[in-house]
């Protein structure tokens, strides 16, 4: 039953088998729940987001035609709606409560490893959101989703040499930024 | 070998994924270049810190909750966006219809906003013209009952919103919605659930928008 190919529930879907939705959104929830949070940095807002990627496949499976593949298809749904509400975040620029305690958040109680983990990965995230967006985009698919370049340019519609030019100056910033904070 | 054509080898080089052939010409420059030499440090630092860190928490349960509240949702936009929920059949045959109307409403509102817009230079303007006019009209009006009307009020929002340089936004849109949709022969609807999104729609100002559509003339 796993079988099933994405376009084969598409099209059961299309003929009135509402279930068929289901299927898709368990099949691609988690890799979407990691696109989208990896690029919005919070989990309650990654959640709005993964929740309006689906609604919105929901309402426009129907006119999917399937020139690409599904899962490029919907890569490009959850990344733009994640970019237009970063763009909106950084409109409004509100300063919430629970970031001022989560960034004082007392690292004593924890063992040294423990410890360089935790500092390590709150670097990267900094590093991470501190990307241009097309760089950013490029990192998130390429290094935690790990596609090769020629899905990548299907998905942002972009050449491979652009990519990859993207790619190195996205690791290159991160290192820059690791080395700089560690300093 | 210049510099931009060996970054991507440097990349691949800490990757482990670089060939032969690739290696040794990396490793070529970067025996003479200190540049590169210095990019690949820093390229090495920033996988070993990605290696170190550790995916954030999501917490327990959430993958088995959110195909539910998926669903609730979908029930609960249905009959808030409309008051009731048309039926199925109704939707599919809506659909392409009000994709026209979505090109063409776009199209209405780059005369909107930019009356010195030379139209004979648009390739939208010329897809556009090709529908007679009454079937243009009857779309815009079809606009309050479907749902992908809606989604084409959102993106008038969108734009009204990011004045005061409509016509670079509208330039922009015009150029995806050609892209993407045209050439490649998706419908309409497609682009508008993959690339805009905008808050939900103030009835009023939709009204407002639909009327001053009807108003221009194509
Ligand atoms: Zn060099």
């Amino acid at each position: 039953m796993n079988q099933i190919s994405d376009l084969d529930l598409i099209t059961e879907f299309k003929e009135g088998n509402d279930k068929a939705f289901n299927h898709l959104v368990l099949r691609y929830q988690e890799k979407i729940y990691w696109v989208v949070r990896r690029l919005l940095s919070d989990h309650d807002e990654a959640d709005d987001v993964v929740q309006d990627v689906f609604v919105k496949v929901y309402h426009s499976l129907h006119s999917f035609k399937g020139d690409s593949s599904f899962y490029t298809w919907l890569y490009r749904i959850a990344i733009n709606l994640s970019l237009n509400e970063l763009r909106r975040k950084k409109t409004r620029k509100t300063f919430s409560f629970d970031d001022a305690v989560m960034q004082h958040e007392s690292h004593d109680a924890l063992p040294l490893e423990q410890m360089e983990r935790k500092e390590q990965t709150r670097l990267i995230k900094e590093a991470i959101e501190k990307l241009p967006e097309r760089q950013k985009k490029v990192f998130l698919l390429r290094y935690y989703e790990e596609l090769p370049y020629e899905e990548i340019a299907k998905i942002l519609k972009t050449s491979v040499g652009g990519l990859k030019a993207n790619y190195f100056h996205a690791v290159k910033k991160i290192g820059e930024y690791v080395r700089n904070e560690m300093r | 070998m210049k510099c931009d054509e060996i970054s991507p080898l440097l990349v691949e080089l800490k990757e482990g994924t670089i060939s032969g052939e690739n290696q040794a010409l990396a490793e070529q420059h970067i025996a003479t270049c200190a540049k590169c030499r210095a990019d690949l440090v820093l390229i090495g630092g920033a996988f070993e810190a990605l290696r170190v860190s550790v995916d954030e928490e999501v917490p327990t349960h959430y993958f088995t909750n959110l195909l539910p509240r998926v669903r609730q949702r979908l029930d609960e936009r249905d009959v808030k966006k409309f008051g009731f929920v048309l039926p199925e059949w109704a939707q599919r045959m809506l659909a392409p219809a009000s994709a026209i109307g979505v090109v063409i409403s776009m199209a209405a509102l780059f005369v909107l906003l930019n009356p010195t817009y030379d139209t004979t230079q648009s390739p939208l303007m010329q897809i556009v013209s090709q529908f007679p006019k009454d079937e243009i009209e009857g779309v815009v009006d079809m606009a309050n009952y479907s749902p992908v009307i809606a989604r084409t009020s959102e993106i008038h929002r969108g734009i009204l919103e990011m004045s005061p340089n409509p016509s670079q936004v509208s330039r922009q849109l015009e150029r995806q919605f050609l892209d993407d949709e045209v050439n490649h022969g998706h419908r309409l609807s497609t682009f508008l659930a993959a690339d805009i999104t905008f808050d939900d729609i103030n009835d009023d100002e939709v009204d407002s928008i639909i009327d001053r559509l009807k108003e221009t003339t194509l």
